[in-house]
């Protein structure tokens, strides 16, 4: 049994008639990078707020590494919310040494997070002075500072560039291979299969859906297969039991999966038939449309 | 302790406003002390011409009577370092920095604690600089100098830390319940200078007086000169325990209902 850094017990808020979160429970292990997938209005940023210490919860409980939430275990996580706050007026140095201040770290780790986000040259700058990307980095140098035994994200690419998203989620990976964990809101399926190992899928502050990101995802994903003989192929591929439906699609199939199953395991079962696929994708557009209907129903 | 002073320092250490506004009420308060007294001699002498019997020269520097002297003037301005105060917890709001600070991990009570330690920096300045003023025009203008005279009425200047720092806790708690600088700004004008004075007003005498900010003002009595004596009026020139009591209670309160509002309030 892995160490639980995480866990949430039917939390819920609301505001006036509105059930922002609703019964949530979750629990979050060491090691995971576990996402928060659901559309704006979900109550992702809310169940961050609660387990952060801003809001507060009307019923339910969270710990944070097994214990009763404190100051001190906030001290011990990270945070990159939607949009960078620092004090405007004081310099990247400054805001930064208040943080340490706040978290009991030296300064002394304040150069290395800011040559991590390459905001070294720009230390002594005003806040304001900052472009959005350099205000993003500097909201990552923060969240780095004292290395946090767990990391949160709030749409950590919202309003970024092409380049931007890429590196931030070049920058989640880095952070989770060394170990920490990590929890992601994201509104993006595509974001979500990219960097998490684990995912919960929430709709109005109800959890629809939770476990690891590929039986999650496959649960409502589709492979998209062809091969030469495609007759052939669709009345083997009809015999198989990790198969739950087969539509034909023009000169491919569309092949919905059972849950356990992976697109590997089709494959081998094909090849062991003697078939061998022409053609073979994960249906990205198709999984965030099931996403959608998940979310319509 | 220490390090929650330390973060409040570095919040105002580089912040212009600060400097500005503070700067502009020392420049204020010293030309209103140095310049008070000829303004006085003017009226004096103006009312001399007229009047049939003559009217005596007030020095208002003479130690200890100078105290209670400059600590009634520099009462008038204290709205000045309220609206500073304003503007700084008020700042946390618009920036969003108070939900920052409890993310990184403050407690809520630690950043209350934080905020009263600013108050009572500023309070131990304001008074420093009138220990500093009235030492300065005492020596100049008092022909009788001695330890205990100058000392004699230097209660006066622990009221005087006490009104202040009173007065801006009810401005943070303003700050803190809207939230918005224009807003609360406005709204303790408003409260100082119309409402608070009508209620006074309405009221009947003896309740009048436990109105917070009436009672806060009415720590340091209006001074006793041989100009009012002559009217006939005669104000006190100590402090009443009943008041300091009042002022405590109010302070009290006021930091509780911060508290109160920091502890239910989604942040």
């Amino acid at each position: 049994m892995s160490e639980v850094v995480l866990s949430l017990n039917k939390l819920s808020k609301h505001f006036g008639r509105i059930k922002a979160v609703d019964e949530l429970s979750l629990e979050v292990e060491k090691g995971n990078v576990f996402g928060i997938l659901g559309p704006n209005g979900s109550g992702k940023t809310t169940t961050l707020g609660i387990i952060l210490g801003v809001i507060n919860p009307d019923s339910g409980y969270f710990q944070w590494f097994g214990k009763t939430p404190t100051k001190y275990e906030r001290k011990k996580v990270g945070s990159i919310i939607e949009s960078p706050i620092f004090y405007p007026y004081l310099s990247a140095v400054r805001n930064l040494k208040i943080i340490a201040d706040i978290k009991g770290i030296p300064y002394n780790d304040i150069d290395r997070v800011l040559n991590i986000v390459d905001l070294i040259e720009r230390k002594n700058s005003k806040f304001k002075t900052y472009s959005l990307g350099m205000k993003q980095r500097l909201a990552i140098a923060a969240a780095l500072l004292g290395n946090p035994q767990a990391l949160i994200f709030d749409e950590p690419t919202n309003g970024l560039d092409p380049q931007g998203i890429a590196e931030i989620r070049e920058l989640i990976l880095t952070v989770a291979s060394e170990g920490i964990t990590i929890l992601l809101a994201s509104h993006l399926l595509d974001e979500v299969q990219k960097t998490c190992t684990h995912v919960a899928i929430l709709e109005k502050g109800r959890k629809l859906s939770s476990g690891k990101v590929e039986d999650v995802l496959n649960e409502y994903g589709t492979v998209e297969i062809s091969s030469e003989n495609l007759e052939e192929l669709y009345v083997t591929i009809n015999n198989c039991d990790i198969v739950k439906s087969v539509v034909r699609q023009g000169d491919k199939l569309s092949v919905k999966l059972d849950k356990k199953a992976s697109s590997a395991d089709l494959n081998n079962f094909l090849f062991n038939k003697g078939i061998v696929l022409s053609h073979l994708t994960i249906r990205k557009k198709t999984l965030e449309k099931y996403f959608l209907e998940l979310l319509n129903e | 302790m220490i390090n929650l002073l330390k973060i409040e320092l570095k919040k105002i250490i580089t912040n212009k406003t600060f400097w500005v506004l503070t700067g502009l009420y020392v420049l204020l308060l010293g030309l209103v002390f140095f310049g008070v007294q000829s303004v006085i001699n003017e009226i004096s002498t103006n009312a001399s011409k007229t009047s049939p019997i003559s009217i005596p020269k007030v020095s208002i520097y003479n130690f200890p009577d100078i105290w209670q002297n400059l600590i009634y003037l520099a009462g008038f301005f204290k709205i000045f370092l309220a609206v500073v105060v304003i503007i700084f917890i008020t700042n946390e709001f618009s920036f969003k920095t108070i939900r920052q600070n409890i993310i990184n991990g403050m407690s809520r009570f630690d950043f209350l604690l934080s905020k009263l330690q600013f108050l009572f920096l500023l309070s131990f300045g304001a008074t420093l600089f009138i220990i500093i003023i009235g030492l300065i025009l005492g020596f100049i203008n008092s022909s009788n100098i001695s330890l205990t005279i100058i000392f004699s009425k230097f209660v006066f200047i622990f009221a005087y830390f006490l009104e202040v720092f009173s007065f801006l806790t009810f401005a943070l708690l303003i700050g803190f319940l809207v939230k918005k600088s224009g807003l609360a700004i406005g709204l303790l004008l408003l409260y100082n200078y119309i409402i608070e004075p009508i209620i006074v007003y309405k009221l009947p005498d003896g309740i009048d007086e436990y109105m917070p900010l009436r009672a806060i003002s009415n720590l340091i009595d209006v001074p006793n000169t041989a100009l009012m004596q002559l009217v006939g009026v005669n104000f006190r020139d100590y402090i009443a325990f009943t008041d300091v009591a009042v002022c405590i209670g109010y302070t009290a309160l006021f930091t509780f209902l911060i508290y109160l509002i920091l502890k239910k309030r989604d942040i």
